[in-house]
């Protein structure tokens, strides 16, 4: 398969992402204030400390990844059952894996464009213009490795279930764990000095290490994972993802008959 | 025409099916929503946040963090059952069978209350579910246990009666969405979901007077008079007589709505 066909595939991703992106923007945008409102406003009303607003802002802009890349499995759950057009995608002469390359692309490229400058003004609505101790650009690498986590989980999640069980099931059975024990809310430290048993149970989920690892690339490792692991651990689960992916494909596609 | 016989029995009927479609999946809800939901909802909001924002699992603030996160729960219930309406009015289009047989107020008034006895059931499930989950880091002593069932249907009919009516004007999958995230999450932010409609006011005035035009906050308000009253809430008195007028003019708005629609 030459490099033209393959580009075929990335570039409808790109078309999608055009189309469906500032709708997406918006809805992120609106969440996010009302994120940001209640972090600045309202709970430090309540006798929340503000030192805790940039890091737990950090942590709930993991929600903006769960929803949107959850939204995008819906279409793919569905595309299997429906109109078939992976199936499709996967049959054309040459590697069909490269169609998966490209949604995975597609995920991450949605991901990216729409947690970057969200994050971006959240920081900015924080805190004004000042000087973090950690790097820009390693928060933007962090951004880039936790849009393909999220693309490998959501991606592996739809390809593996039916829409009826995608519908029903992955939010509660498997997301919705995720999220909790992900440090959405808290940061790990934090909970380890309170209740040291619980922080244990905490470090094995996946998302843990993205919030965790957004914080340590903006602020200070040392109250937060360090960076370094948090990039092994995300790296091997997007490695275990991308085995389960294909797996999951085989398991689900016969390219000649349909489903 | 609402007292007369065939009237309520074309109601019973219709209420009765509504139970037939539902039962198969009285199971599945239980375990999704009441055991496992359960757990990591009680588990975040009930130890968690309290314990990262004010240090302490035990504490009134906690629990005021709690009681208003509730309605998360009624939201996310209430727009299941709309889904199936918006999934009948245009996949199934079996409503539009039930109306050529029944008048178009049974149709669309036994679906409401149904939904609404069932989101009450499912929610009343839940509630004791913190307690068992948490232990003696979810302080129960100052529930007012009278009220409970009062406030938990009252909201269930707001929220329910809210979704039918969103979804009576929604004409497309991608206008759910829209309704989800930028009419829910911004009525609910803005309705004293992370913080007492008190919390809202002093941090700035403004955010006090148009927390009061969001129909949630009357419904975060009530759980919080149950959970822990206190003199910071809004009265009670005040925020059910708002659910009540809140309920009411949603059930009408959907119902004239749900009638353009199918009178043709």
């Amino acid at each position: 398969m030459s490099f033209k066909h393959i580009s075929v595939f990335f570039l409808r991703e790109i078309h999608v992402f055009k189309k469906r992106f500032l709708k997406t923007m918006i809805d992120g945008l609106v969440v996010t204030s009302m994120h940001l409102l209640s972090l600045k406003y309202f709970l430090p009303a309540m006798g929340m400390n503000p030192e805790w607003q940039t890091p737990l802002y950090l942590g709930n802009i993991l929600s903006l990844c769960f929803v949107s890349s959850y939204i995008r499995g819906i279409d793919i759950t569905r595309d299997i059952d429906g109109s078939n057009f992976l199936q499709y995608q996967c049959a054309l002469p040459g590697k069909g894996l490269y169609a998966l390359y490209a949604y995975v692309f597609g995920f991450t490229l949605h991901m990216v464009a729409l947690v970057a400058p969200i994050l971006g003004f959240g920081l900015l609505f924080l805190n004004g213009v000042c000087s973090y101790p950690g790097s820009l650009l390693g928060l933007f690498f962090m951004v880039l490795l936790v849009s393909i986590f999220f693309a490998f989980l959501l991606l592996t999640l739809s390809i593996f279930c039916r829409p009826d069980a995608y519908l029903d099931n992955v939010w509660p059975r498997i997301l919705g764990p995720l999220f909790v024990f992900g440090g959405v809310f808290y940061t790990w430290k934090r909970i380890a000095l309170l209740t040291p048993f619980l922080a244990k149970f905490f470090l094995l989920s996946p998302v843990l290490y993205c919030s965790e690892g957004l914080r340590g690339a903006l602020l200070t490792d040392a109250d937060y994972i360090s960076l370094p692991v948090c990039i092994t651990v995300l790296v091997l689960s997007i490695m275990i993802l991308w085995y389960l992916m294909k797996r999951a494909l085989k398991h689900r596609i016969d390219y000649v008959e349909g489903v | 025409m609402l007292l007369s016989k065939s009237y309520r029995s074309q109601f019973k009927v219709l209420f009765l099916r509504e139970w037939h479609v539902y039962k198969k999946r009285v199971f599945g809800l239980l375990l999704n929503f009441v055991v496992l939901q359960s757990f990591t909802f009680a588990f975040v909001q009930g130890y968690i946040k309290p314990l990262m924002y004010f240090g302490l699992p035990i504490d009134r603030r906690g629990l005021m963090v709690f009681a208003g996160s509730l309605i998360f729960l009624f939201i996310r219930r209430s727009f299941d059952f709309a889904t199936a309406y918006f999934n009948d009015i245009h996949v199934q289009k079996h409503i539009w069978y039930q109306r050529t047989a029944a008048p178009y107020s049974a149709v669309y008034g036994s679906r409401v209350l149904f939904s609404t006895l069932f989101v009450a059931a499912l929610i009343a499930a839940f509630l004791p579910m913190p307690k068992i989950i948490l232990g003696s880091s979810f302080d129960v002593s100052h529930i007012r246990w009278g009220i409970a069932p009062f406030v938990t249907i009252l909201t269930a009919a707001m929220f329910t009666t809210y979704a039918y009516f969103c979804f009576s004007f929604v004409t497309s999958r991608e206008s759910i969405a829209r309704v989800r995230v930028r009419l829910n999450e911004v009525l609910m932010w803005m309705g004293a979901f992370n913080a007492t409609w008190f919390a809202m006011y002093t941090s700035h005035r403004v955010f006090g007077y148009v927390s009061l035009l969001s129909p949630f906050t009357y419904a975060t308000e009530s759980f919080r008079h149950v959970l822990y009253t206190g003199s910071d809430l809004i009265p009670l008195s005040v925020t059910m007589s708002a659910m009540c007028c809140w309920s009411l003019a949603f059930y009408l708005a959907g119902l004239w709505l749900f009638k353009k629609k199918v009178v043709r």
